[in-house]
């Protein structure tokens, strides 16, 4: 092998290996300050920071009162509600989880209604409980 | 007890492909390919086998996983060889490339495992979709074709999450960490097989060592930085990279066995791994008949029978549950193209790839001037055209599209355009054909 080329494939490795340890060091840097730093994004929500446990929190309070398999209405804060929706999904495989806009309105195709940091005055809904975080509503028959 | 689940649901694929080897190594493969080889075939296979049990209406359940994979080993176990090994020389011995991607892999793997670098689809599409399928035993085509549930992508393959699924069933729950490993596990197989293309196209042992440790380290530290936790893209890379080093040899039985099980692998990983997998079989059969003028029944059945079945059964699922969305059809809308020029290039500026984006991006259509190199390049541009292609077609805006999944859509080429740089750089004299 030619000595160039040599050099150009040692320094690739290098190259490489120190862009791990840069991105390693930038990956962990956040959870080992005090106190751990994270992206505030919805779509940078990571496992284990404030957020994700604030969602968790409520929705495990709701759960207690929602029977498996029934159908929820998840109604979440205005900023990137769908990839709310999207982890409240995750969070509840138990049940099945709407986005409460894709409704249009037509509540009575859902069990329960859950409402992130709200209230809902809908006549419709009869509040079954008020949560950490949000309320839960069954839907009048 | 997450690495105890995902080392049981690990054990199982290698046992299940363990018997395929037979058929896929030919004698000169090192030990880290072959065991990747095992372990991509136990994939398929266990892929296979859940889809088999769903078509017989059986639940997915530990004993019935269990079982099947039984008489899958008893099975593959019990076959003959179909042809005397290649007479190919044993590869080198592992040395310090191999222990600096080994640490790169590990890396990745502690990040993961902690759930430090979720990577957002994890939860959007895939870790979803196999809490579901635990929850039902099996592939929860109710709860996909529900309309709402778009957003969850219904109609991609389901390989990734039944993986998520089988963990979850062998190791007694559903559990994040467990299914982060996954991603590691297929850096590792993208990993052998970057390292046997550099020994297939009979690279120096110094850029063999190099070579395999840059990819890991590059590959990582792109999905550290990305946060990659989770993706399915990882299987991808690992598809193309199990590929590589059979489009670097002569066709022989074992590398026509090995294109099959690579397309079958990205078939079932990712709507693009379909198209990866007909890029890979049409490059093999066209090798084949360059190669002998005739394509032979059995030579087909290695190359196309398990991509074939790995398409068949995700289309069965998708046309009979109407899974498939409408914006994954339409026509290349020659307007965008400047707009995805342009996308490109501010996507090529995200991403922590550290200049290694340019390399997937760059290094594959120059190494279309190589005939030895020519099969793997023109896979690799090809799968980058039909990127490209679904950039143009589908009804969505550009500046959006291009830079949420570009940047880790170079992932899938990064082990063509690395094991087929390193390559170029090593020949001594232009190969121009």
């Amino acid at each position: 092998m030619r000595r160039p080329a040599r050099i150009l494939v040692g320094g690739l490795a290098v190259w490489s290996v120190a862009a791990l340890a840069w991105e390693s060091y930038r990956a962990a840097r956040p959870r080992w300050s005090d106190p751990p730093q994270f992206r505030r994004g919805v779509w940078a929500w990571q496992f284990r920071t404030p957020p994700v446990e604030n969602l968790e929190r409520l929705l495990r309070a709701a759960e207690g009162h929602l029977p498996v398999g029934s159908r929820v209405a998840f109604e979440p804060p205005s900023i990137s509600p769908e990839l709310r929706f999207l982890w409240a999904a995750y969070l509840l495989p138990r049940h099945d989880v709407v986005l409460a806009s894709d409704l249009a309105g037509r509540v009575e195709t859902v069990d329960y209604w859950l409402v992130q940091r709200a209230r809902s005055d809908d006549a419709r809904l009869e509040l079954v409980a008020e949560l950490p975080g949000g309320a839960l509503y069954r839907v009048r028959r | 007890m997450s690495v105890v689940a995902f080392l049981a649901a690990l054990v199982l694929c290698a046992l299940l492909g363990r018997g395929w080897l037979r058929w896929l190594a030919g004698g000169g493969e090192g030990r880290g390919f072959r065991a990747g080889l095992a372990i991509a075939a136990g994939i398929v296979t266990l892929h296979l086998t859940l889809t088999a049990l769903q078509l017989a209406g059986l639940p997915w359940r530990r004993g019935s996983l269990l079982a099947a994979a039984a008489l899958c080993v008893l099975l593959t176990w019990r076959l003959p060889r179909p042809l005397p090994p290649s007479p190919a020389a044993g590869p080198p011995a592992l040395e310090w490339g191999s222990a600096l991607a080994a640490a790169a892999v590990l890396g990745f793997a502690v990040f993961a495992w902690r759930l430090w670098i979720l990577f957002p689809d994890f939860i959007y599409h895939w870790g979803i979709k196999a809490q579901k399928f635990v929850l039902a035993g099996g592939v929860d085509h109710d709860y996909l074709a529900r309309p709402w549930n778009w957003r969850i992508h219904p109609d991609y393959p389901n390989l990734l999450p039944e993986l998520s699924a089988v963990t979850a069933i062998v190791g007694g729950g559903f559990r994040e960490p467990a299914a982060m490993l996954w991603s590691p596990l297929f850096l590792a197989l993208a990993t052998v097989g970057v390292r046997q293309s550099l020994i297939a196209g009979g690279a120096a042992r110094f850029t063999i060592e190099a070579g395999t440790a840059s990819f890991a380290a590059a590959a990582a530290a792109f999905g550290i930085g990305y946060r990659m936790g989770g993706a399915a893209d990882w299987a991808m890379a690992a598809a193309l990279a199990l590929a590589a080093p059979a489009l670097l040899r002569p066709p022989r039985p074992e590398t026509d066995a090995q294109i099959g099980l690579a397309a079958a692998l990205g078939a079932g990983a990712k709507i693009e791994g379909v198209a990866l997998a007909s890029l890979l079989v049409a490059a093999q059969l066209l090798r084949r008949w360059l190669h002998d003028r005739r394509i032979g029944a059995r030579t087909l059945a290695a190359i196309g029978l398990p991509p074939a079945l790995v398409i068949a059964a995700w289309l069965w699922g998708c046309l009979r549950h109407g899974l498939f969305l409408p914006t994954n059809a339409g026509l290349p809308s020659p307007g965008r193209a400047l707009p995805l020029l342009r996308a490109y290039a501010d996507a090529l500026l995200l991403g922590p790839w550290h200049g290694f984006d340019l390399v997937a991006l760059g290094v594959p259509p120059l190494l279309l001037l190589s005939r030895r190199l020519r099969p793997l390049a023109a896979v690799a541009v090809l799968q980058l055209v039909f990127y490209s292609y679904v950039y143009l077609s589908a009804p969505l805006a550009l500046e959006v599209f291009v830079p949420s999944n570009f940047p880790r859509l170079l992932l899938h080429l990064l082990p063509a355009a690395m094991a087929g740089g390193l390559l170029a750089l090593e020949q001594r004299r232009p190969e121009l054909a």
